[in-house]
């Protein structure tokens, strides 16, 4: 896609939408993951910063962070890049064992906010195919 | 990792838990059984429950690797329960020493009862994750229609 449409057509919402299918795709398969050891014992609980993971994303002014432009260079302080963890997000693992409750409200929510950007996503195409077809007129 | 994959570690799930029921409907058919293959009564089996891990072949480690190992759950081994025989008085059974006592399994139904309810409320904890993963699957098709 050239710079042109990726810039003007398809702006960075529709950017945004797609970051949030995906980091919610990999939620719920850590969410299952969380449900289906909730009787082994010794497994803790992960979760993946939903909004800490987004808001790097979106380049959050408040949260400044270092670019590593060579593979020496060390890691930011404090935190733990998805290099080392094998996802490329940071994942946040609670000792605390499994509690069935709170994996399904976190499933129940992830699904819903899922099912949002879904909508948000399909009106945003919409607008544009509604401008392409319409906007002539 | 994908919405795929969320469905296959509730797949998972649904597998090992139906494994549960099944080793404790043995315990409860078990409970008055004296005479088994190993000889002596029968004595109450336990799942022993882990987190499973990727099948040996690399592609498949590499993905592993690749998504720190989320692969579900599985029964990992099934282990006799070795706590106290029970000894119930009972001199015309076939299997009474010559006190008079019979040895029965260590299965205690109540137990048994709790557990299964606890396996079988997993299970409909599991069922829910994989519809709502597939219902998110279903919502995406309907992107850009």
């Amino acid at each position: 896609m050239n710079q042109f449409l990726s810039g003007r057509l398809f702006d960075r919402t529709i950017h945004f939408l797609e970051q949030s299918l995906n980091l919610r795709g990999a939620r719920q398969g850590i969410l299952a993951n969380n449900i289906a050891n909730a009787e082994t014992p010794d497994y803790s609980a992960k979760d993946l910063p939903f909004q800490k993971i987004m808001r790097q994303k979106m380049g959050d002014p408040s949260t400044v962070s270092v670019q590593k432009t060579h593979p020496h260079h060390f890691p930011e302080p404090g935190s733990a890049s998805g290099k080392e963890s094998g996802l490329p997000w940071s994942v946040e693992t609670d000792s605390s064992g499994v509690t069935i409750d709170q994996e399904m409200t976190k499933l129940a929510e992830n699904n819903l906010q899922y099912q949002s950007a879904v909508q948000a996503l399909t009106k945003k195409l919409e607008t544009i195919k509604y401008v392409i077809s319409d906007g002539g007129r | 990792m994908d919405l795929y994959k969320a469905l296959k570690i509730s797949g998972t799930s649904l597998n090992t838990q139906r494994t549960v029921m099944n080793i404790i409907s043995t315990n409860v058919a078990n409970a008055q059984t004296t005479r088994t293959e190993e000889g002596g009564p029968y004595r109450r089996k336990i799942a022993v429950l882990g987190p499973a891990e990727a099948p040996a072949d690399f592609s498949r480690i590499f993905a592993g690797r690749m998504e720190m190992g989320l692969e579900g759950v599985e029964v990992k081994e099934i282990v006799a329960d070795l706590s106290d025989l029970v000894a119930q008085y009972d001199p015309q059974h076939p299997d009474a020493d010559e006190r008079g006592y019979v040895t029965l399994p260590n299965v205690n139904i109540l137990e048994e009862m709790v557990q299964l309810m606890s396996a079988a409320r997993n299970y409909e904890a599991s069922v829910t994750a994989f519809n709502s993963a597939k219902n998110m699957i279903l919502k995406a098709l309907e992107i850009g229609r």
